[in-house]
């Protein structure tokens, strides 16, 4: 959960050599064509790279699932008492189990069991009260998902422009309000910001209700005001730090000096500028999603709102393993799915990539 | 190629002196110096001015805001709120310390040899820190105390490896940008060991960017280990720690507020100056570098 | 000088411009004046200011840095610093700046043709700001431009990543020219190109200034550049101006002290000259300027009545402006003296190189190459960027393995295993970042020498100093507080420490002033003939490599294309692409070779 955009992010953008000055000898007088032959159609290259970061992400998923099967061994106490819970199981219940779980078969066995199973849809039952794991998940997946699309809309909507801002009127008045309120949105924890929501307006102005989901849509909205507002100061304050890093250098390079000395007009250099931010900022998204994360699971327990979050946090005190399980795999899968999706953004935004992957 | 900016690097304004720069800034610098300050003096001394703020007591009713004798009221257990808000200190802002600190040992470490040696060595620590990074803090942080069970100092440690990846992320980065400058490749023709390149003449240059580091790390760390408090990990109901109060005084939110209020504002507080003071440091080293 | 009759026919005026920051005054009181169709060069070294005030005439400088005076472009006038409403109306079809580096002037990523439009505006009657094209006009307009460019019109949907540098620069002219400017500013356009694209990009302003009637500002270091293409010559001088008047007056017969020993510090190709004209010293920061005229601490001329009050400019009989006491006309060109070349004795051999290989990911850099140095020798390697020279540096002075070839020092074969710091040294090309930022010189130097342990007499980093011609106290000061000229020393001394036999020199001046140049290379002479040093010398730069090398390997993709004694190989040339590289020097040099 860092807190700070670093401006050495390892951006893809930072790294291009300039020592071609030499390609594409001019003749004299002449129109001249492009100079830089094709090695390698644009289809074949992204076809090629797609694949490459697809089964990146998939051995890296690959990976953690081992971790995370590993749990249950890991964790002090006998197995079999993890699996049920306190109460110490008969014999027979604890045969019934080693059966079912296959634990007398070697682990890379058990584990290629499981991932089967969990890669079918099988994802156990929640020790608790014997539900299924995907019932449990269907009945809480809405509330987390309305959240957090709630919360990062409004986050978005507001952060973006606040930052453009703040870069453009860099060192004024402007600028520094929103660099200090941003501070203080960054340093502040979710939860203590939800706190501190929940108090103003839900104790000292009953505007809105302090705790739980709500019946229907405009009554779940009612509910979910505060807590989307808590991420989105959390994950704003992010945004327009990003932002504004990223604008500031983009408007102090050479081509803004440029285009300033042709006349070119402060709206579209501000467009231009945005348009070359965009893959900085895009780096960072892995970090923001990380602190999206933790900030729901943070925001549900304030204001005990019955989603994902809080089903992970409860599982985890009472050592629910399968719904443990499920619940990081399922993160894990999520996040690397999302920063596929925003590497391969880099392609449709930047030329640059595109032409260092026909080398 | 005739190179450019070196000749253009034309004759050279004089450096702004870096003390100047920060004395020269705002009110915010002073204010936080002085609200890290007196936090700092809380968490050292709390225990001597408020000897007896953990004393449960079992008769005293939840009292609120403005009580005789009880500035802002009473917790949950009937202790003082200003007291054990004090007493909490401790708990909250020096597990944190070992946190930054531990952090930036092993992520400068790891982030100088990466950049350093390039190809197996940077492969496997970035892979590593890849892994690590891919899963967010406080759900790995969560999951893994939460199971295995936790107390405060393991908690400690669990952070502290869950955050070096981004300080050696940090370090990579920065080395990267100094090992193909000519003075290390000088360092190299001079055939010097690669700990002396890296400790004597690539640390130096990213100390800078570290020592602003640091500062965030803590802010970092210090949300971080309140959050998992606020969570449950590493403190029992009851403790005296920021996050744990907070938790605990949402139970009597409408009779006490200011159980959680205060809890939560100082959290805030404490890591909005630290944030600031780094955010001066950074901006006076970036300036003092414009040469 | 006033501004209160326009005259039609210029194209801009500035009149007594002064530029300065935080640390002090960096340019004190230049005016002048350029006529339409007419090119205006302003030269200068580092710390002239010339380059802040080429961006003055735009508005466009950096934050700290304040601009005053007045500046006339076409008919109207605008009180520097000027407000940005006022510069609005200004640029684009007004003024227009040319920047040095076409790596970074185009957004990386809009497509050209899409650059070149923002800037499109139909040209007016009144010389105001027309409006913006419509949008079927644009295409062709685009086109238009990119053929005024010599480029097709396909350029327009590429994007710059896709093009070489030449072509980055000739879209940035193109993209200056859309709006139709009456005064185009040009800040070292060539400087980050190859030899050959420096003349064609040249060529192609002088010619688009004739088309258009523009007037010009071209602000170089290169002096032959300015010579070629300039109608008026200012030199400048630690912000002021010290010389002003029609080009060849100004290079070819000087007046000033300052601009005589610039002319004097070019390196000839036809010959070797024993020491190089070098001018002592190094230019006063803006902190440290004091009264009286800048060059006087320097000037050979100098009298006391020099450094009490400043000189202002005066005109000399023959029109020109001079800002000097005592010179009243063309002063006389040094006179070096010449060395004669002859072929060298045989003697015993130290590196030898044998076929080396080398390649990289996608590019075979040295396809086998061998030379040898002689002991106590100087051999040049001159070729353009991407010929392998710096890979062979490399690999001579251990800092890359080739694939295959053998390197010999003195009958040792150089592995990993059997190099020894005492057996080849490098220095590097950038002064910037040769030293280490936060080490002290002295600390840096020791360092260096207790490298070499007691293989040999460790020299004290005093020693080393003096050996450069530093001051001993130097040994005190961090890099920051030296100039760049004084670093390149530093990073010799450095490399001096552990006692080398053959030192690889890298581009080693090319980052460095004309004048400095010369004390640097006048140097390494001196320390040949001292420490019996043999030097393997790389440069793209033809003269340089005259002055320093006894014999020359020409190299082009990673082969040697001919060698030979250097005054031979320069004089009658055997083969094609050597006689490419001379002839792209010969407007600029003067001299004719045969």
């Amino acid at each position: 959960m860092s807190a700070e955009a670093t401006t050495v992010a390892w951006a893809p953008a930072a790294a291009l050599s300039a020592s071609d000055s030499g390609k594409g000898a001019s003749g004299a007088g002449s129109v001249e064509e492009v100079g830089v032959p094709r090695k390698r159609s644009l289809a074949e290259a992204l076809a090629r790279i797609i694949l490459l970061r697809t089964a990146g992400s998939v051995v890296m998923l690959l990976v953690i699932s081992v971790l995370i099967f590993l749990l249950t061994y890991l964790s002090p106490g006998n197995i079999i008492t993890n699996l049920t819970g306190l109460h110490p199981p008969t014999p027979a219940v604890a045969a019934a189990l080693r059966r079912e779980y296959g634990l007398n078969q070697p682990l890379v066995v058990q584990y290629l069991h499981w991932l089967d199973r969990f890669v079918h849809g099988n994802w156990g039952r929640s020790m608790r009260d014997q539900t299924s794991v995907s019932q449990l998940f269907a009945g809480r997946v809405g509330v987390t998902l309305a959240l957090v699309g709630l919360g990062f809309a409004m986050a978005v909507l507001a952060s973006v422009p606040l930052g453009v801002i703040a870069a453009r009127r860099a060192g004024g008045m402007l600028d520094r309000t929103i660099s200090a309120v941003s501070v203080v949105g960054l340093s502040a924890p979710a939860f203590a910001t939800g706190l501190l929501l929940l108090y103003v307006f839900a104790y000292l102005v009953s505007a809105f209700p302090p705790a739980g989901a709500g019946q229907g849509l405009f009554d779940d909205l009612d509910h979910l005001a505060l807590p989307a507002a808590t991420l989105a100061i959390g994950v704003g304050a992010y945004i327009v730090r990003l932002t504004r890093t990223a604008m500031r250098r983009e408007l102090g390079s050479d081509y803004v000096v440029f285009a300033r000395a042709r006349g070119v007009s402060e709206r579209r250099l501000t467009f231009v500028a945005l348009r070359n931010a965009a893959i900085p900022v895009l780096t960072m998204a892995g970090l923001v999603l990380s602190y999206l994360v933790g900030a729901t699971i943070l925001v549900e327990s304030t204001f005990s709102l019955p989603g994902l979050g809080l089903l992970l946090q409860e599982s985890v005190e009472f050592k629910d393993f399968a719904v443990v399980q499920f619940l990081a795999l399922f993160i894990a899968a999520v996040i690397a799915a999302i920063m596929l999706l925003v590497d391969l953004s880099y392609l449709v935004l930047s030329p640059e990539w595109r032409q260092r992957l026909r080398r | 190629m005739a190179s450019t900016s070196a000749t253009l690097n034309s004759g050279r304004l004089a450096p702004l002196a870096i003390q100047g720069t920060v004395r020269r800034r705002s009110v915010t610098f002073v204010a936080s110096l002085v609200v890290i300050g007196l936090a700092l003096v809380a968490a050292c001394f709390g225990q001597l001015l408020f000897p007896n703020a953990t004393t449960v007591n079992p008769l005293q009713t939840v009292l609120p805001v403005g009580s005789t004798g009880h500035l802002l009221g009473t917790d949950q257990l009937g202790r003082d709120v200003v007291a054990i808000s004090v007493a909490g200190a401790a708990s909250t802002l020096l597990g944190p310390v070992v946190i930054a600190l531990g952090s930036m040992v092993i992520g400068t470490f790891l982030g100088l040899l990466a950049a350093f040696e390039g190809r197996w060595v940077d492969f496997a620590i970035s892979r590593l820190t890849d892994l690590l990074l891919s899963m967010p803090m406080i759900l790995l942080a969560l999951v893994v105390s939460g199971i295995f069970g936790a107390s405060y100092w393991w908690a400690v440690v669990l952070l502290i490896v869950l955050q070096c990846p981004y300080d050696t992320r940090i370090v990579r980065a920065g080395t990267i940008e100094q090992v193909t400058k000519p003075y290390v490749e000088a360092a190299r023709l001079l055939r010097l060991s690669r700990w002396r390149i890296m400790y004597r003449h690539l640390l130096i240059n990213i100390w800078p960017l570290e020592r602003t580091n640091l500062l965030l790390n803590y802010a970092n760390a210090m949300i971080a280990m309140s959050a998992l408090s606020f969570l449950g990990v590493g403190v029992q109901e009851g403790t005296a720690n920021w996050g744990r109060q907070l938790v605990d005084g949402e139970q009597i939110l409408f009779q006490n507020p200011a159980a959680s209020v205060a809890p939560a504002i100082l959290i805030v507080l404490v890591a909005c100056a630290v944030n600031l003071l780094g955010d001066s440091l950074n901006a006076a080293e970036r300036e003092a570098q414009v040469r | 000088m006033s501004l209160a009759v326009p005259t039609k026919s210029v194209a801009a005026r500035a009149v007594d411009l002064s530029i300065s920051s935080a640390a002090g005054p960096i340019v004190s009181g230049v005016s002048f004046e350029v006529p339409l169709g007419a090119t205006l060069g302003i030269v200068g070294e580092s710390g002239s200011g010339k380059s802040l005030t080429a961006r003055a005439l735009s508005g466009l400088l950096p934050s700290g840095v304040v601009a005053s005076g007045r500046v006339g472009i076409g008919e109207r006038a605008i009180e520097l610093p000027g407000t940005p409403t006022a510069w609005r109306e200004l640029r684009g079809h007004g003024v227009t700046l040319i920047l040095q580096d076409p790596f970074t002037s185009l957004s990386p990523s809009h497509r050209c043709g899409a650059q070149i439009a923002w800037g499109l505006r139909e040209r007016t009657a009144a010389g105001g700001r027309g409006r913006r094209l419509a949008r079927r006009d644009v295409r062709e307009a685009v086109a238009r431009l990119l053929e005024d460019v010599n480029l097709s019109e396909r350029v327009a949907s590429r994007y710059p990543g896709e093009l070489s540098g030449g072509m980055r620069q000739r879209v940035a002219v193109a993209a200056a020219l859309a709006a139709g400017p009456v005064l185009m500013v040009a800040d070292e356009p060539t400087t980050a190109l190859d030899a050959s694209n420096q003349r064609d990009v040249l060529e192609l302003l002088a010619r688009l200034q004739r088309e258009h009637g523009m007037g010009m500002v071209l602000i170089s270091h290169d002096l032959g550049m300015v010579r070629d293409v300039a109608d008026e010559v200012l030199v400048m001088y630690a912000g002021r101006a010290v010389e002003h008047g029609p080009t060849s007056a100004v290079l070819d017969k000087p007046a000033h002290p300052y601009t005589a020993a610039l002319r004097d510090s070019e390196l000839p190709l036809a010959e070797r000259l024993e020491r190089l004209i070098a001018i002592p010293g190094r230019v006063p920061a803006p902190g440290e300027r004091l009264a009286g005229c800048a060059f006087a601490p320097r000037c050979r001329f100098a009298l006391d009545s020099c450094s009490q009050a400043d000189v202002p400019l005066a005109p000399l009989p023959d029109g020109r402006l001079v800002a000097c006491l005592v010179s009243s006309g063309p002063l006389e060109a040094a006179r070096p003296r010449v060395v004669e070349e002859t072929t060298a004795p045989a003697t015993d051999v130290v590196l030898r190189v044998e076929n080396l290989v080398k390649s990289f990911p996608g590019v075979l850099a040295l396809a086998g190459v061998s030379l040898e140095v002689p002991a106590g020798g100087s051999v040049g390697i001159v070729g353009e960027s991407g010929s392998g020279k710096t890979t062979l540096a490399r690999c001579v002075a251990g800092l890359d393995v080739p694939d295959s070839g053998r390197l010999v020092f003195r009958e040792l074969e150089l592995t990993s295993r059997t190099r020894t710091v005492s057996q080849v040294q490098m220095v590097f090309q950038d002064p910037y970042s040769a030293l280490n930022p936060k080490i002290r010189v002295g600390p840096a130097l020791a360092e260096a020498a207790r490298a070499a342990g007691r293989r040999i007499e460790q020299r004290s980093p005093e020693e080393l100093l003096e050996l450069v011609g530093l001051p001993t106290d130097y040994a005190r000061k961090y890099p920051r507080e030296l100039s760049g000229g004084e670093r390149q020393r530093v990073a010799i001394a450095r490399s001096l420490a552990p006692g080398p036999e053959l030192l690889v020199c890298d581009e080693s001046v090319s980052a460095l002033d004309v004048s400095v140049q010369a004390q640097v290379l006048n140097l390494l002479t001196d320390l040949r003939s001292q420490l019996g040093l043999c030097l393997l010398f790389i440069s793209h730069d033809l003269a340089v490599v005259r002055q320093v090398s006894d014999s020359i390997h020409v190299i082009k993709a990673g082969r040697i294309v001919e060698s030979g004694r250097t005054h031979e190989v320069l004089g009658t040339p055997g083969h094609e692409y050597t006689r490419q590289l001379i002839s792209a020097l010969l407007p600029t040099v003067g001299v004719s070779v045969p």
